[in-house]
């Protein structure tokens, strides 16, 4: 079986489709139910930061400049303090490339980086991939080869993947390409669609999605063949 | 069969297409919204205190120096714990609770289990609150625990197994093994195992006040959504207008998201206590203990058969394990009760109690150790009697379910045996074991077959057509990355006639018509079933719109379609604005309910044909798997894309649970040793290698109202033996215990 | 993680002088000291940033490649000298942790790496006290983790295996380090730097006094150094821990196993309780011809005193053949390529180049 992508999105779901489908729960979940204002029981702001530390960093281009508590991992800043919830805490402990950002153009874990370490450093995170509405050609290859399902450690995968394709791991054996993208685990594991996804980008492939060549049967095909 | 259960769908169109997943932009881009990612205005963090003893009881609890820290605003224990009530557990009450054990957090004076949350600590950051629970002294006064199934009496037998008595007697099984000519009796051992999705757990509590009363609002990690507004209403004495409970998407969940653990309850707590909303999220390391597991089981099976393979008896018997006081049952002789021609079968479950979190479902609960040990069992009796396991299979093929008395709804195992065998070239191997080398590595290959049974949820969904021509459904189910958005969209599209991208669905949120567990591989068939009754409601409310004098109105609902945006019947049509014109309104909308089938006449199941190839280095005690091959009969699929994804990723799961995945305990202190993931090893890619997964299209309407069975769980499923058995047709050894690690492997 | 002081000192001196060890610590990469106080297991009040103090070069000169201790796992690991001519050094490297942990981990840092013992990493869990010889307790030893105890250099207790790679290259391969401290420079030879636990210790301890920073690591260049690999044995194919690792060097005068060997360089991962370099399987093998007899006999010795924790008998064995493998290896091929490396781990024959 061939299947053809529908023909009205082969690119995935258009955006206003996508808002539809994401955008307007989100929107509507982002308010507590009934939506009484929250603000009301807001308890009072006080200084919580134990052992301030300045820090100027460059995120995804923007200067960052502000007072971090010592103790704040990278990790913590961008998803607690700077709303950058693209980068995901799988295990705060360096074990499963959830992760994974790139600081001064290489790819490291977030969570095992101590914020006041990267005075004047430049921090790149999935939310730094993409152009405005242009896709990164990794994140394009991750939505044709569904190379995620549940999608958690997916901005790791990505973030790992541009750094593997640029240090020359991809285009070469698929062994080295699985080797080379083995900090980051899927429990979903849709390591197959990563490593095609990956190795498509890199030109070592050429562009496919892995279920087209899926082999089906009717269940007379499939009862009606040699035994 | 003439009739199915449910009556036939078309589903022309864009059912099976392999269209892009629709939250795939959102993933890709980071932007997906995961519950821990959820920011309220003055939202604290919360940080678990577990216990570090498996039984006592709890002296003391010093929160001195950590409610000295900057930042902490509370800590919560026994002594200061809101109100609640205890209530009965999912194991209990399936349709009314998903909690998961009558151990409550920071709300016990003694400890139950290692890892049972004995406080919280609220701050403003999460740095504080971490730390602050680290500075939390609890004093205990121990008592003897029993940690490990070694040690634990097995004289108890477990209740039901989704309702079925802990032991089946068909014939006498005893006595026809004994008489059998060529007999296999052996032993397995399976190892506990967690979950470990990526996404921790993690709940997001903020109460707040509606027209005067009391309202609860809960963001949280759940493949539980309608059950766990019940669950609150009942802890807190609500009513379900007084209970939110929200879940967009789940980041991967494996069973480990069905019932509610402690940390949800406890964020509650919290957001009691402080008057403000709260984060909670699990630490990897509390995720061993602080959330349930796959039990660790022993199991016996006994085949005898004739000489020329025609099975006589089947015995499949064995203990698994659950806590002390809860009541989770793992029906792991399940499978056997369906899977091949018996006179005699006897099944036998017991049980013992340990003093662990309770264990829980994890993918294919029932038949991923079940068919471990059946098919390995099967494996050895084809070594036995010189056949090929194929052909030992096929000559086993019952004509109906044997337990149940019922014919199969759609099995089609042989068929994919054989379409697998096919494409695996299974005829190029040799029969002897320890027959291909390459280098240091010998080679073999293994078969196992795969089986999931077809299940419901009860379901309900609200279908919406709009005279734009696009539709949408709402529900409240959840999206665990299996692709029920797409797939649902793409099952109303076909009804509809209209391209999959002009269907759009909300779930993940309790202010939508209830949903039941994204659970059992049922969401598809459940949800499905839900618009498919949706879209005959809607039909009805057509035909009563119509103008009284069009032959609409006099219309069997049965008999109108929809093409295009535009209804029809015959060769009439009607565009949708033609008939809503005089209810001054833009669509249309109804809500279907599905609660499964009455007394179906079929036994109910998934099939599939797993084949391996593994490499094993018996010097260095390697096992890598240099082939695996799928083939599976699931009725329908829905999208080829996503619905390839789930075979692979059970498939790969599968890998893990045959040579990888162990929770490792020190049972003298009754302590979970490998709490992380650098430890308690998963596959990483470099694991895995080429993968092919077929499918024998072909709906199935007597176990499902959308012809789609469900593939969540059949692809773990075999999965285990089929590793088993290649490693002993490279090696000539048996390996019956999992995991399959260089240990064991090692000469 | 208690909250502390966060020192960020722009020369080395200062540095040093702020950094006890104990109450005042160095950070580098993070990977281990951040892991280590998430779980409570390092308390200190101030750490101390060191890695812009630290210099990050690579040097080949007269014979000795010396490291910066700032440079990263994976910086090295890439040097173009170290990627031609230095194996056991770049597959010491690329076969540990993650390339996201290499780009992060410095040399220095990874000398340094603490035990994954499970009874270290857990402070709440007291480790068993009792001793492997006690052949009462064979049911005490089965209701215990002995996953992470090392094999070698455990005084027969358990205490925690090394588990790192590049050190065990390092001690391999004579390599010494340089260490400096606010008023004074000293260099160690890095067998001599890391001492194995005392009795109530669960983890190796090393010869770095309060003030002390590694500064620097050399190898002398040597051709066994040239003709050498690192093969690493782990349950999952990558991003895990040895279950036992070889570091091996050969220098060989004639070819096959009538050659004789002139040195020999060997050191066991995931074994001891410090990186295992084993002076008997040198002098089993230093001046006696390539046979495989003298190369089992030369696992024999390496091993002969190991006291492994019950039930972990088989990582003498595995020890054994990974050392075997390797000394053939390096007599009948030379050293193994990257993408042989990645073949086997993928259950296939490596196929020379």
């Amino acid at each position: 079986m061939n299947r053809a992508p529908d023909s009205d999105h082969s690119g995935g779901l258009g955006r206003r489709q996508f808002l539809k489908g994401v955008g307007t729960l989100a929107g509507a979940s982002c308010l507590p139910a009934n939506a009484s204002a929250a603000n009301e029981t807001a308890p009072q702001e006080k200084n919580v930061l134990e052992h301030p530390v300045s820090l100027n960093v460059r995120i995804n281009g923007k200067e960052i400049s502000r007072e971090i508590d010592a103790r704040t991992t990278l990790l913590d800043l961008l998803r607690e303090t700077l709303q950058l919830t693209g980068t995901k805490k799988g295990c705060d402990h360096g074990a499963c490339g959830a992760c994974t950002v790139h600081v001064n153009g290489k790819r490291v874990l977030s969570c095992l980086t101590l914020a006041a370490t990267l005075e004047g450093a430049e921090v790149t995170t999935i939310e730094g991939v993409s152009q405005n509405e242009e896709l990164h050609p990794l994140q394009e290859a991750f939505l044709r080869c569904d190379a995620y399902q549940c999608g958690y450690c997916t901005p790791g995968q990505i973030m790992s993947g541009i750094a593997c394709i640029g240090e020359g791991h991809a285009d070469k054996s698929a062994e080295e390409a699985r080797e080379w993208m083995s900090g980051n685990l899927c429990r979903c594991s849709a390591y197959p669609n990563i490593l095609a996804a990956v190795r498509q980008t890199a030109g070592a492939e050429p562009e496919s999605d892995p279920a087209a060549h899926v082999r089906t049967f009717s269940l007379a095909e499939a009862s009606s063949q040699e035994q | 069969m003439a009739t199915t259960t449910f009556p036939k769908l078309s589903l022309e169109g864009a059912v099976g297409r392999p269209i892009v997943r629709r939250s795939g932009r959102a993933k890709v881009t980071g932007t997906a919204p995961f519950t821990a990612e959820r920011n309220l205005p003055g939202l604290l963090h919360a940080v678990a205190v577990p216990s570090t003893i498996a039984r006592g009881k709890i002296l003391s609890i010093d929160t001195s120096a950590a409610e000295k820290m900057t930042g902490v605003r509370a800590v919560i224990t026994p002594d200061n714990v809101p109100d609640f009530k205890r209530i009965p557990t999912f194991n209990e009450s399936m349709q009314e609770s998903c909690l998961a054990s009558h151990v409550y957090p920071a709300a016990e004076r003694e400890v139950y289990y290692a890892g049972q949350y004995v406080a919280a600590v609220v701050a403003d950051t999460f740095e504080a609150a971490r730390d602050g629970a680290l500075a939390v002294k609890v004093e205990y006064d121990e008592m003897d625990h029993v940690t490990s199934i070694d040690e634990a009496p097995a004289d108890e037998r477990p209740k039901s197994l989704f309702g079925a008595p802990p032991v089946i007697e068909i014939g006498d099984a005893v006595s026809a093994f004994e008489q059998a000519d060529v007999k296999v009796d052996v032993d397995f051992d399976l190892a506990m195992n967690h979950h470990n999705p990526i996404e921790l757990h993690a709940a997001l509590a903020h109460w707040d006040t509606w027209e005067g009363n009391e309202s609860l609002t809960v963001y949280e990690t759940t493949q539980s959504l309608s059950l766990s507004q019940k669950t609150y209403q009942s802890l807190f004495n609500l009513k379900p207008e007084q209970v939110r409970v929200i879940c967009e998407l789940v980041g991967g969940a494996f069973g480990s998201k069905g019932a509610m653990w402690p940390h949800s309850v406890l964020a509650c707590f919290c957001a009691k206590v402080v008057a403000a909303p709260v984060k909670l999220v699990a630490t990897r390391q509390q995720l061993f203990g602080g959330t349930g597991h796959r039990t660790p089981i022993k199991q016996r099976v006994a085949i005898g058969a004739n000489s020329d393979g025609t099975i006589k008896a089947i015995i499949h018997e064995g203990t698994a394990t659950t806590s002390e006081n809860d009541s989770y049952a793992e029906a792991f002789t399940m499978a056997t009760r369906m899977m091949y021609q018996t006179e005699a079968l006897r099944l036998a479950q017991t049980q013992s109690r340990l003093h662990t979190q309770s264990p829980t479902f994890m993918r294919a609960p029932a038949e991923t150790p079940g068919m471990f040990a059946l098919e390995t069992a099967i494996d050895e009796l084809a070594v036995k009697l010189d056949l090929d396991p194929i052909e030992l299979r096929v000559l086993n093929e019952p004509e109906k379910s044997l337990y149940e008395e019922k014919p199969f709804s759609g099995r089609h195992l042989v068929e994919c045996l054989r379409k697998g065998a096919e494409a695996f070239h299974w005829k190029e191997r040799p029969r002897k074991p320890r027959s291909t080398r390459d280098g240091d590595w010998l080679i073999g290959t293994g078969v196992a077959a795969a089986t999931y049974p077809a299940i419901f949820f009860p379901t309900q969904a609200r279908v919406t057509l709009r005279t734009d021509g696009t539709a949408h459904i709402d529900c409240c189910s959840q999206e665990l990355g299996t692709g029920t958005v797409t797939t649902q969209c793409q099952l109303l599209a076909s009804q509809l006639g209209i391209s999959a991208s002009r269907v759009s669905m909300n779930l993940g949120d309790t202010s939508l018509p209830p949903g039941g567990v994204s659970g059992g591989s049922a969401t598809a068939a459940s949800v499905g079933g839900a618009v498919r009754a949706a879209v005959d409601a809607l039909k009805k409310k057509l035909v009563e719109l119509a103008p009284s004098d069009s032959s609409l109105a006099s219309a069997r609902p049965d008999d109108v379609t929809f093409k295009d945006g535009k209804v029809l019947l015959g060769s009439d049509s009607w565009a949708l604005e033609e008939l809503m014109s005089g209810k001054f309104k833009d669509e249309i909308a109804a809500v279907g309910k599905f609660k499964g089938a009455k007394d179906s006449k079929t036994s109910n199941h998934s099939y599939g044909a797993q084949f391996v190839e593994v490499a094993v280095d018996e010097e260095l005690g390697l096992v890598r798997v240099r082939r695996m091959l799928g083939c599976f009969a699931c009725g329908t699929i829905l999208n080829a894309k996503t619905g390839r994804s789930q075979f692979l990723g059970g498939m790969i799961m599968g890998v893990g649970h045959a040579l990888q995945e162990k929770t490792v305990w020190d049972h003298r202190l009754g302590r979970i040793t490998n709490d992380n993931i650098a430890e308690y090893h998963v596959p990483v890619n470099a694991d895995i290698p080429d993968m092919e997964i077929m499918w024998i299209d072909e709906p199935d309407f007597n176990a499902s109202p959308v012809g789609a069975k469900g593939i969540g769980e059949i692809g773990i499923t075999g999965v285990a033996a089929a590793i088993s058995n290649a490693i002993y047709h490279a090696t000539g050894r048996r390996y019956r215990d999992l995991p399959i690690t260089p240990e064991k492997i090692i000469l | 993680m208690i909250p502390f002081e966060f020192a960020s000192p722009k020369r080395l001196q200062d540095a040093t002088s702020a950094i006890d060890h104990k109450s005042s610590m160095a950070l580098a990469g993070g990977t281990t000291l951040l892991d280590l106080m998430k779980l409570n297991v390092l308390t200190p009040d101030t750490v101390v940033s060191v890695a812009s103090v630290l210099g990050n070069s690579v040097r080949l000169e007269d014979d000795t490649l010396t490291i910066e201790a700032g440079c990263t796992m994976a910086q090295l690991a890439d040097h173009e000298r170290v990627r031609e001519s230095f194996p056991a050094i770049r597959q010491s490297l690329i076969t540990a942790a993650s390339p996201q942990i290499r780009n992060m981990a410095t040399i220095g840092g990874n000398l340094l790496q603490r035990t994954r013992s499970t009874y270290f990493r857990h402070p709440d869990m007291p480790p068993p006290d009792e001793s492997f010889d006690d052949s009462n307790h064979e049911k005490f030893w089965h209701r215990v983790d002995l996953s992470s105890a090392a094999v070698l250099g455990n005084s027969g207790r358990v205490v925690g295996t090394y588990p790192g790679d590049f050190a065990n290259t390092v001690v391999a391969f004579d390599a010494t380090l340089h260490l400096e401290g606010p008023d004074h420079q000293r260099t160690i030879h890095a067998r001599e730097f890391y001492q194995i636990p005392q009795r109530q210790e669960l983890q190796y301890s090393v010869d770095l006094k309060p003030g002390e920073l590694i500064t620097a690591i050399s190898f002398p260049v040597t051709p066994a150094l040239k003709n050498s690999l690192y093969f690493k044995v782990r349950e999952r194919s990558s991003y895990a821990f040895a279950l036992a690792s070889v570091a091996a060097g050969l220098e060989l005068e004639g070819q096959g196993s009538t050659a004789t060997i002139r040195q020999a360089k060997i050191a066991f991962g995931g074994l001891g309780s410090i990186p295992w370099f084993s002076q008997a399987a040198v002098q089993a093998l230093e001046g006696k011809p390539a046979t495989d007899d003298n190369f089992e006999k030369a696992a024999e010795a390496a091993l002969a005193e190991a006291t492994p924790p019950p039930g972990n008998e088989y990582r003498v064995r595995l020890a054994r053949r990974c050392l075997v493998r390797s000394l053939r290896r390096l007599r009948d091929v030379g050293p193994y390529s990257d993408t042989e490396i990645w073949a086997m781990q993928h259950g296939r024959t490596p196929t020379p180049a």
